[in-house]
């Protein structure tokens, strides 16, 4: 199962379902409708687990300069990690609500910054989505199995299954 | 300043050419890919220089003698011989050779058996006149009382880039008039940031001076220490940008704060926009990232990262960018790498694969 966000587009070989989740335009299957909660872009299941996945794309080429200058504030700042965890806690409420969270989840970011930033931004973000990085000894579950943030190349590295490509790029070799 | 090194059947070297940036050279690579062994090799080619001040008609014995030393001092090879720097395997004579900005050249070679260097070719060599600063690993601020005695007297075992270190934060502090203007400000940044200064009394002896008191250097952070060795090359004149040769530095990051990191890469920015050419070997992701983000190309900044890498028969192979994006392959972007798949494998063992 194929699903696309903006020029990044990911083959989910293997799921059993897939949506995209943050679907905002009221006619198209899987409408979301709540505008006031925070979203991930993908959620994708498997037989044996679910994958809730975020994608920001700072490097896509045509990437503006304001929005990149946004992006980096808010990395530096630390909002974007937050945000990560806000789509995170909001979409798995809205997942629970639909009575769909019978598994494992991981939630599974794609952004395309140089490798070294990542396992710090992933720490960041795993921080924030437990309070104060703190389980209760009384969870007999943990919401989160992997919170993990890759780039195109260690994504691909990783999951050879969901394979990773780049539209402009794939349209380019076409052409 | 050194723009181009060969190395043939040497240390761990099959064979190796190398373009240096006038600017600064960043030296990456896994253990044992030999950063140390090319940039002691440079060090020890720039040898010359002191000899030449010291005696202007040094002949082509002394020059064999004194370079052989050198290397054998700065290598330590076992049981003292030459013939444990030729690279394992090879059957060819080994060879190390330079050339330097105002075109001087210096060839030498040896075989297993060689007692000491032959060399090859000194074109101009008597000419160059920039001596090199090696600093080395660890600091030695915490040491040097006594060392260079020490040194002189038994067989200790570091290697010469130790006991020249000492020598040269041993000197006295030149006049503050001929103190370089950059000098003058990373000194100032690094007390600033230490929070008062290494005071040199000679013979080794330093102590840490802050406003209201004296303290042993001993007790002072080591990274601190390291940042002291710096300022007090600087104070010296060992490393005076546009005057001084090649700054060869082993892993800056050793012992340092990774926050110290980014004034120390402004320094060595600082000193390079006024010609000081720099070379180091690191395996620390903050210090090329400081490197990347506070290049500015508009103030003439050159920065190259030459990655050594074991090709698939094991030999040492070297790749030179100009831009840190194009590394490859970058054995600390790997590192984060083997994190993430460490995390993947722990957490989803075999989902995506």
């Amino acid at each position: 199962m194929k699903l696309r966000e903006r020029d990044i587009e990911i083959e989910f070989t293997g799921a059993v379902d897939a949506l995209v989740f943050d679907q905002m335009k009221v006619d198209e299957p899987n409408y979301h409708g709540i505008g006031e909660m925070h979203r991930v872009d993908f959620v994708v299941e498997f037989d044996e687990a679910i994958i809730f996945v975020e994608i920001k794309d700072p490097s896509n080429p045509n990437a503006q300069a304001k929005g990149l200058k946004k992006f980096q504030k808010e990395l530096n700042d630390g909002t974007l990690s937050s945000t990560f965890a806000s789509k995170f806690i909001d979409s798995f409420f809205y997942r629970w609500a639909e009575d769909k969270l019978s598994k494992s989840v991981h939630y599974l970011s794609l952004v395309t910054l140089e490798s070294a930033l990542l396992p710090n931004f992933s720490d960041e973000i795993a921080k924030k989505i437990s309070p104060a990085g703190k389980n209760s000894s009384r969870w007999q579950r943990h919401p989160v199995e992997t919170c993990q943030v890759f780039n195109i190349e260690t994504w691909n590295e990783n999951f050879p299954k969901w394979p990773v490509s780049r539209l402009a790029l794939a349209a380019a070799k076409e052409a | 300043m050194i723009e181009h090194l060969e190395l043939k059947n040497f240390a761990a070297f099959k064979s190796l050419s190398i373009d240096f940036s006038p600017g600064i050279n960043v030296i990456i690579g896994e253990n044992s890919t030999g950063k140390t062994h090319l940039l002691k090799a440079v060090y020890g080619l720039c040898a010359g220089a002191p000899l030449y001040k010291k005696k202007p008609d040094t002949s082509d014995d002394e020059l064999e003698a004194a370079l052989t030393t050198k290397l054998l001092r700065l290598f330590l090879p076992l049981d003292d011989k030459l013939g444990k720097m030729h690279h394992q395997g090879a059957t060819e004579q080994a060879s190390l050779s330079a050339r330097f900005s105002q075109n001087q050249k210096i060839a030498v070679t040896f075989f297993k058996n060689s007692k000491a260097l032959a060399v090859q070719n000194r074109g101009n060599y008597q000419q160059y006149q920039d001596e090199a600063v090696f600093i080395p690993t660890k600091e030695v601020l915490s040491f040097m009382k006594g060392f260079n005695s020490l040194y002189e007297m038994y067989e200790l075992s570091f290697d010469q880039t130790y006991q020249d270190i000492c020598f040269l934060l041993d000197l006295p502090a030149v006049r503050k008039d001929t103190l370089h203007e950059k000098s003058e400000w990373a000194m100032k940044e690094i007390k600033g940031i230490c929070g008062g200064s290494f005071v040199f009394y000679g013979g080794g002896k330093v102590t840490f001076k802050t406003e209201n008191a004296e303290y042993s250097a001993n007790s002072m952070a080591e990274g601190f220490r390291k940042a002291g060795m710096l300022s007090r090359l600087l104070e010296t004149g060992a490393i005076k940008p546009g005057v001084s040769g090649p700054l060869l530095w082993d892993e800056p990051e050793t012992n340092l704060n990774p926050k110290l990191m980014k004034l120390l890469v402004q320094i060595m920015l600082e000193l390079s926009r006024n010609g000081q050419q720099i070379i180091l070997a690191t395996h620390d992701y903050t210090l090329l990232k400081w490197l990347d983000l506070l290049m500015d190309k508009g103030q003439g900044d050159h920065i190259r990262f030459h990655t050594l890498y074991p090709d698939e028969n094991n030999v040492v192979n070297v790749d030179s960018v100009d831009n840190y994006r194009s590394i490859t392959p970058n054995a600390i972007a790997d590192t984060f790498n083997d994190l993430t798949k460490g995390q993947v494998n722990k957490t989803m063992g075999g989902l995506g694969k």
